[in-house]
């Protein structure tokens, strides 16, 4: 693949989770448009069409996620889209981040929380 | 290929399919015209095509562009091939005008009024800017030669640094020759006639030669470090085939 080997094979940074997170959303339906619309929609910020495929490479070199191609539609000038659908791997990852996220909230002191 | 409502600045599209690796090109074409169309049709097009230039531009980047096997000049080869041809008529033309002023301009001379045709043109000045010529229309030739070997992606080729060595030679020889002319005019017919004009011409072919030949130069080296490289691939390819 693209991505240099070196990259950590674990350790999912901020994006890569959302665009996980999006892909698992969507379902079978996850290509770099609808990618794009979902993240915008949701967590109202920008997202280019760079970073989200740079990211998607990236997930895909790591077996998180698996991509094959689907149908070509007009506006895309006969270019077909690439779906991505979340891998075991992927959502194994994704409840370890959720679990240690969550760890991390729990373990938070309850007067921390009230002072904000 | 069916076309899209939309179509989105060429030459940025040309300059993605350039830079981004064969293996993704694809499917990220195809989110490229898709955000696109959509952006067009929300907002107006004139908008669209800034929005496409800077997703194009964004994703310019080692993820998309991989690992630069891809990266040769095919972008322009197309246009090339029609340029080249363009550039071989348009030398061409100047040929033709250049013999034309060259055959015609003797003629319509004051002196010429009282002379028959072989005195007109046995002048010595004449003669010599005749021969002079035979450098010019060389160059010429072998300009379209160049172009040429260009359409036949020769450029790297003994051939085409033999080319523009000889291209250089020429503008050498015809810039000295018409600074001869010059220095003879200004040193010898100082008083009878006023050199000013044919000075000031000399001045300007001078400098378009001078011009011309370090173009060559700086070529001919750069076609010559070129060839050079090829060569030593090639045997190195040879080598490691034994």
């Amino acid at each position: 693949m693209l991505i240099s080997q070196t990259m950590s094979q674990y350790h999912l940074g901020e994006f890569e989770e959302i665009v996980l997170l999006t892909v698992a959303i969507l379902n079978g339906e996850a290509y770099g448009v609808s990618i794009i619309s979902e993240i915008e929609d949701r967590l109202e910020r920008n997202v280019s069409l760079g970073a989200i495929q740079t990211v998607l490479k990236r997930l895909e070199y790591k077996e998180l996620v698996k991509s094959a191609f689907g149908e070509a539609t007009k506006v895309r000038g006969g270019k077909r889209k690439r779906f991505y659908e979340i891998t075991s791997r992927g959502q194994q990852l994704l409840n370890k981040v959720k679990e240690q996220r969550t760890s991390l909230w729990n373990a938070i002191p309850k007067a921390v929380l009230k002072l904000s | 290929m069916e076309r899209p409502e939309y179509i989105p600045p060429r030459i940025i599209l040309a300059f993605f399919r350039w830079y981004c690796h064969p293996d993704i090109r694809e499917e990220i074409e195809g989110d490229l015209l898709e955000r696109f169309h959509n952006y067009a049709k929300q907002n107006n097009k004139r908008l669209a095509k800034w929005f496409f230039l800077k997703e194009v531009v964004q994703l310019f980047r080692p993820s998309i562009i991989g690992n630069m096997h891809h990266l040769t000049f095919k972008l322009f080869s197309d246009m090339q091939k029609k340029s080249t041809v363009f550039l071989q008529v348009v030398l061409v033309l100047i040929g033709i005008a250049a013999l034309a002023v060259m055959i015609r301009f003797p003629l319509t001379e004051g002196r010429a009024a009282n002379l028959d045709l072989f005195r007109i043109y046995a002048d010595p000045f004449l003669v010599y800017g005749y021969l002079l010529s035979i450098a010019f229309f060389v160059a010429l030739y072998q300009a379209i030669k160049l172009l040429g070997y260009i359409r036949q992606n020769k450029v790297f080729s003994l051939n085409s640094v033999r080319t523009t060595r000889s291209i250089k030679y020429c503008a050498i020889v015809l810039g000295i020759s018409i600074v001869m002319a010059g220095l003879y005019i200004r040193i010898f017919h100082n008083k009878d006639d006023d050199p000013a004009g044919f000075l000031a011409i000399c001045m300007v072919t001078t400098f378009i030669s001078i011009v011309v030949a370090t173009t060559a130069a700086v070529f001919e080296k750069i076609l010559q470090n070129g060839v050079d490289i090829k060569l030593e691939n090639e045997q190195l390819i040879g080598q490691s085939k034994k």
